[in-house]
Order: C-alpha cells, then structure tokens, then sequence
C-alpha cells in the first residue's frame, strides 16, 4: 500500500514537471491553429477545429519568409563551418604535439565565457570597417566563431577517447593522414560529431543579441523577426504563436530525434554508440 | 595546421574584438559623432562608468533577479533530481520534455510569458484566480513591485528543468556504497542526505552554480522582448544597461570599459568552477 501510494505520488511529480515544461509549446501550439482572437479565451481552448489562418498569414508576409530563408542560410553553414574547425582542432589537440596546448585550451574556454558585449561592441566597430555590417557572411563568421569552444571541447573528449594504437595499425598498414582520418578517424567519432552539430546548430538557431547588433535590416533572422512582431495598436498573438512555432521547430525535432546527441553535447551522457 | 581554421575563427572573432575593445575603453568613441576625431581619455571611462547611478541600479537589478532566481533553480533542481532519481519506466519521454525549456528560442519564451502575465488577458491572473490565489488583473510587467518576480519565475521556469537534468547525472554517476553503508548503519534519510549525499555531490553542485550563475549573468533575451528593461529602470538587466548605453546613446568607449568590469566578474565566477572541478577530481581519487 505504501509502495503503491510513493509510485503514485512519484508519477504525479514526473508528470507536473513534464507538463510544465511543456505548457508554454502546447499553449501557443494551440493558439496558433486557431483564429487571431483565441489567445484571449480563458480558459484556453484544447478542442477546436483546426484553422490555418494565421499560418497564412505569417507565411504569406514576404519579411517573414526572408527571415526563414535568412535563418537557415546562417545557421546551417555557420554550424558546418563550427563544427568542422571544431573537429580538426580536436583531433590535432587529442594527436599532435602542440605547444602551449594549456594557454590554447584557456584562451579557447575563456573566449567562450566572455560576455557577449565584450566581443559584439568591437565586432561591430570592426565589420563597420570592413563593410561586413548587415551581411550573412559576418554573421556566418561571428556565429561560428562564438559557438567553436563547445564544439572542439567535445570533439577532443571524443577524439582523445579513441585508442592511439588504432592510429599507428593504420599507419603501419600504409594508409595516409588523410586515409586515417577519413577511414578510422571519422566513423569513430560520428556520435561526437552528431553531438556537437546538434547542439551548436540549436545554439545558433537561436541567437538573438548578436544579430540584433550586426545586422537587423538586409540580414534579418527568425528571432529578431518575432521580437519585432507587434503593432502600434495592438499585439498579434495569433500570428506570433504561429511564427514562434515555425521558429521552434527544427529545435522540436532535434530533440524528438537526436535527443541522445543533445545530451551528449551538453555532457549529459556518453557520446558513444 | 590542422588548427588553422579554429585559430583564425578564435583570435580573428574573439581575441581581436577584445583587444579592440580595450582599446576602445580607453577612448572617447561615440557613434553619434562619428566625424569628431575620437581622443583617449585614459580610465576616465572606467570612473565614470563605476560612479554613474545608471550602472550601479543595473548591477543592483541584476542581482535582485539572478540571486533568487539560481538559488531557486538550485534547491527546485536538486530535489526534483533527488525525487526522480529512481528507475522509470517513460524516463526518455520524460528527459526529451524536461530537455525542451533550455533549448527553446529564448525570444519565443519571452513573447509567451509576455502573454502569459498579460494584466487583462493572462492566464497566471486567470488561474490564480481559478485558484483562489489573488484577484483581478494584476500587471506582471508594468506593476514595479512586480516586473523582477515576474522575471525571476521564468528564469525558474526556463532553466530548473536542466539543472534538474545535470544533477540527475550527477546523482547516477555517483558510488552508491557510502549511501547503503550508512543506511545499513541506521542513518536518517536526513542525515544520509546531509553527511553522504551533499558531500558527494557538492563539486558538481558548485560547477553548475557557476555555470547557472555565468548565464544569468548574460540575461538579455527573454527581459528585451518582455519589459525592455522598464517600467522606468527596474528590470534593466546589465546587458539591457550595456545594449542602451552603447546602442541608443551610442557610447562605446563608456560601453566597453563597462563590458569589461563584467568580463572580471564572469573570470572570478569561471575561476570558481575551475577550482571546484579539480576539487572533485581530486575527491574521485581519494574515494
């Protein structure tokens, strides 16, 4: 009976904490696929026959869509970009001899913990300079370089959990560096690299300060696009909702298919398969 | 070379900007005069920053929110953690909705609570009514008494779910030995908590503090979409301070030099959670 009753109560918990960290997705979910008003109903309605207008609306605004364009046209190279330095500095950290590899690792974790407006003032000054304001390559770079720390930190753990005498069998059989690190190398470390490019592409994804500094007029992303979604009279909480899903979807994805991946890279889990 | 491209992303995007950055601190820069030849000023910056009553009320706001706010993400995450740290049968499902929060767009949390306090139209009013737990249209945003706890309750909400995360991995992680010797010896669940289990986990308790802590420090997000830093300056979080500061009024020598009094604060903080990281190293080799 006892045992039955701290089940209960522990499902009960599990639960609360389930729902209510899902509460605000499920909310605007909800709001989303009905009409403009439904955001002000109390209680919220659950049951209703779903309608695609604000959708339509949010999809049919050409600023909007550029947005989206805009979103992936950063995220998706600037992850790339990130995690493909972030792998061969891992390795070479893991394989080479390097010196003052302590400073090179400092300056990498430091460089990650810095404020982000210690480094976006001079940036801005910098690209002011070098006309780089308001352009995707700026942002490629800048985002990149932001998130590399947390990508080469999980690759080297990775990297340097790999036995070094599988590198030497493979030398010794005549392959190349190349032949190694394309043969051997990289199907090892696949789960790493899944881990780091899940988490820097999330990362990334949601990005505001950064852009909202840099850019902001030719070059707008989804976040900077919904933080500016309200208008002088009123605030359109139908056709938020429906941006806000839009803008978190890859995100929901991720961690409905590479959740594992995302809590490895958080360093909540074993990386291997 | 392969560290060649780490290297240029690293010293061309981080390191330079910063050491521009203390250049700048330095000066006079102003965007809005952008045709005056810019004069060093020395570490006038730094004095003026560290006397203006604007920097000081940020520091203060900062505080007031991200002080309650992490000591509560603490104590809610741990005993979340210590409640669900038993064999489960949904536990993936459970993981991937209490992984959601964290990685949410930071905007789109902030646009729903800005929803969710509404006076007229939220639905905290609504269900604090629902349960008999206050009245009418309190405005959550606009109310000075209110604006900071109602930050702090989405920090809370945004970030317990992963510090619950973190210490149920510190939890598994950890010899369960000690805990059985010592119920074996008769100890209180207390007193197992208190003398066992605490001990044992205090090293990554006091990692993710600090990693809680250096976050919370950057708040900008959620408090821009939400407040922009009002009603008057009661919820201007530092880096809301920094953003209107180098932003509206266009003062980047004042802005730089006062990022960097930051910087020194986030190193102090980083430095911490060095030091306790080699602590519980050093414990794991003991034991």
């Amino acid at each position: 009976m006892r045992h039955t009753l701290s089940t209960i109560a522990h499902v009960a918990v599990y639960a609360l904490a389930v729902l209510g960290s899902l509460y605000p997705l499920i909310w605007m979910l909800a709001v989303s696929f009905q009409p403009a008003n439904a955001a002000f109903e109390l209680p919220p309605k659950l049951i209703f026959v779903p309608e695609l207008s604000n959708y339509r609306k949010v999809l049919g605004d050409s600023a909007f869509v550029s947005s989206i364009v805009d979103s992936l046209a950063i995220t998706v190279p600037a992850t790339l970009l990130c995690v493909v330095a972030g792998a061969l500095a891992g390795y070479a950290l893991s394989r080479h001899r390097i010196r003052r590899q302590g400073t090179l690792t400092s300056i990498l974790v430091i460089s990650r913990l810095v404020p982000a407006f210690a480094i976006v003032i001079p940036t801005f000054i910098i690209y002011r300079e070098l006309d780089l304001l308001d352009t995707r390559v700026g942002l490629i770079l800048s985002m990149a370089a932001f998130q590399l720390p947390i990508a080469v930190l999980v690759m080297y753990r990775i990297i340097d959990a790999i036995p070094r005498s599988l590198d030497e069998a493979a030398l010794i059989d005549g392959a190349g560096v190349i032949q190694l690190l394309t043969r051997v190398i990289v199907p090892l470390v696949k789960p790493g690299l899944a881990a780091s490019t899940v988490l820097t592409f999330v990362l990334i994804w949601n990005e505001f300060l950064f852009i909202l500094v840099l850019a902001g007029n030719a070059v707008i992303t989804l976040p900077v696009t919904i933080a500016s979604f309200e208008t002088e009279r009123q605030i359109l909480w139908g056709p938020i909702s429906a941006a806000s899903m839009i803008a978190v979807l890859p995100i929901i994805l991720l961690v409905l298919t590479a959740q594992r991946h995302l809590l490895a890279g958080l360093g909540l889990g074993a990386v291997r398969e | 070379m392969l560290l060649t491209p780490a290297l240029l992303l690293v010293f061309g995007l981080r390191v330079a900007p910063m050491i521009v950055a203390g250049g700048v601190s330095l000066t006079d820069m102003n965007l809005a005069r952008p045709y005056d030849p810019v004069r060093f000023v020395g570490v006038d910056n730094y004095g003026a920053v560290l006397a203006s009553s604007d920097f000081a009320d940020s520091i203060w706001s900062t505080s007031v929110i991200i002080v309650p706010a992490v000591m509560i993400e603490m104590a809610l995450g741990l005993a979340l953690a210590l409640w669900l740290a038993r064999p489960f049968r949904a536990r993936r499902v459970a993981r991937a909705a209490l992984l959601t929060p964290y990685l949410l767009t930071p905007i789109v949390i902030g646009n729903f609570f800005r929803m969710f306090y509404n006076a007229e139209f939220g639905q905290l009013n609504y269900y604090a009514h629902f349960l008999h737990l206050g009245g009418g249209h309190e405005a959550w945003l606009t109310d000075p008494s209110r604006v900071r706890l109602g930050i702090i309750a989405l920090e809370v909400w945004h970030t317990t779910p992963f510090v619950t995360l973190l210490c149920l991995a510190g939890l598994l992680s950890m010899p369960q030995s000690p805990l059985e010797a010592a119920y074996a010896d008769g100890a209180t669940a207390w007193q197992r908590f208190r003398h066992v289990l605490l001990p044992m986990l205090a090293p990554v308790l006091i990692a993710i503090f600090a990693l809680r802590a250096m976050d919370a420090l950057q708040l900008f997000d959620e408090v821009y979409v939400m407040t922009g830093g009002g009603p008057g300056h009661l919820s201007e979080v530092f880096n809301l301070y920094l953003y209107h500061q180098g932003f509206r009024q266009f003062a980047l020598g004042t802005t730089s030099a006062a990022s960097f009094l930051l910087v020194a604060l986030v190193v102090a903080l980083g430095l911490i959670a060095f030091w306790a990281r080699r602590l519980g190293q050093r414990n794991v080799e003991v034991a």
